[in-house]
């Protein structure tokens, strides 16, 4: 299963990346919202994990092209929030986006357990 | 996920609080000398956003309490709702050194500082 990590930070790519590689998942990276929609467009993960705060496109703009593309718009997207920016899970919710995990108090086996369940779907 | 657990991924968490720290510090003066760059407003929220999570997510929240603060103080900054003053510019200098030293305190495996006066200080200009 092919997972794309949109995420512009570098700490968050190199955790994400051992981890999810950890549990047998292939994983794909991109630092920000342009290059993650050429990726998507390209490799078509199984799911994607999307940050909303990036440079070039951000998370919304990511979300909305996905939506308007009838070959992208059932692909699963988990997107990130933070401390302080709750009110962008809702935002991110009517733009498409299945679900969220919360950088702040992260626990790694909610966000796999998401990951599996939205890939079921 | 606890401290413990997360503990492999600290030296990573300190050198990429350090590079962002730098870069921060950089483009802070930039944004003095050219208070109109949109680009250079939104890249040092951006900075300030991911260094937060990156504390947060590590289990040092008066670290993520800080630069919770300084986003807030960014984000108004980048929607032109505040601007860039000598006090408020002299103010972020001081919490960004302040961080710093808190990360080396953290490698010296000691307790990360108390940002609390600071936090007071930068919430002022805010509430303006």
């Amino acid at each position: 299963m092919k997972i794309l990590i949109i995420e512009d930070d570098k700490f968050f790519q190199n955790f994400y990346l051992i981890k999810l590689q950890e549990k047998g998942f292939q994983v794909d990276i991109a630092s920000d919202g342009e290059e993650g929609l050429d990726k998507i467009k390209n490799n078509k993960p199984d799911l994607i994990l999307l940050d909303i705060i990036l440079p070039k496109k951000d998370g919304f703009e990511v979300l909305s092209s996905i939506a308007n593309d009838n070959n992208l718009k059932n692909i699963p997207v988990l997107v990130f929030s933070t401390l302080g920016q709750e009110s962008d899970i809702e935002k991110a919710k009517k733009l498409g986006a299945k679900d969220y995990v919360n950088k702040s108090f992260f626990d790694f086996d909610i966000l796999f357990n998401k990951i599996v369940s939205n890939l079921k779907k | 996920m606890n401290r413990v657990d997360l503990s492999s991924y600290r030296d990573l968490y300190l050198k990429t609080a350090h590079e962002y720290l730098n870069t921060l510090k950089i483009k802070l003066s930039l944004l003095k000398q050219f208070a109109n760059d949109a680009e250079n407003k939104f890249e040092i929220y951006r900075l300030t956003h991911s260094l937060k999570s990156q504390s947060f997510f590590m289990g040092y929240k008066q670290t993520g309490l800080i630069c919770k603060t300084l986003e807030s103080v960014f984000y108004a900054i980048k929607e032109n709702k505040i601007t860039l003053s000598n006090e408020l510019f002299d103010a972020i200098n001081d919490a960004l050194q302040k961080i710093t030293i808190s990360l080396n305190n953290i490698t010296k495996n000691q307790a990360e500082n108390d940002f609390a006066d600071d936090i007071k200080k930068l919430e002022t200009f805010l509430a303006i």
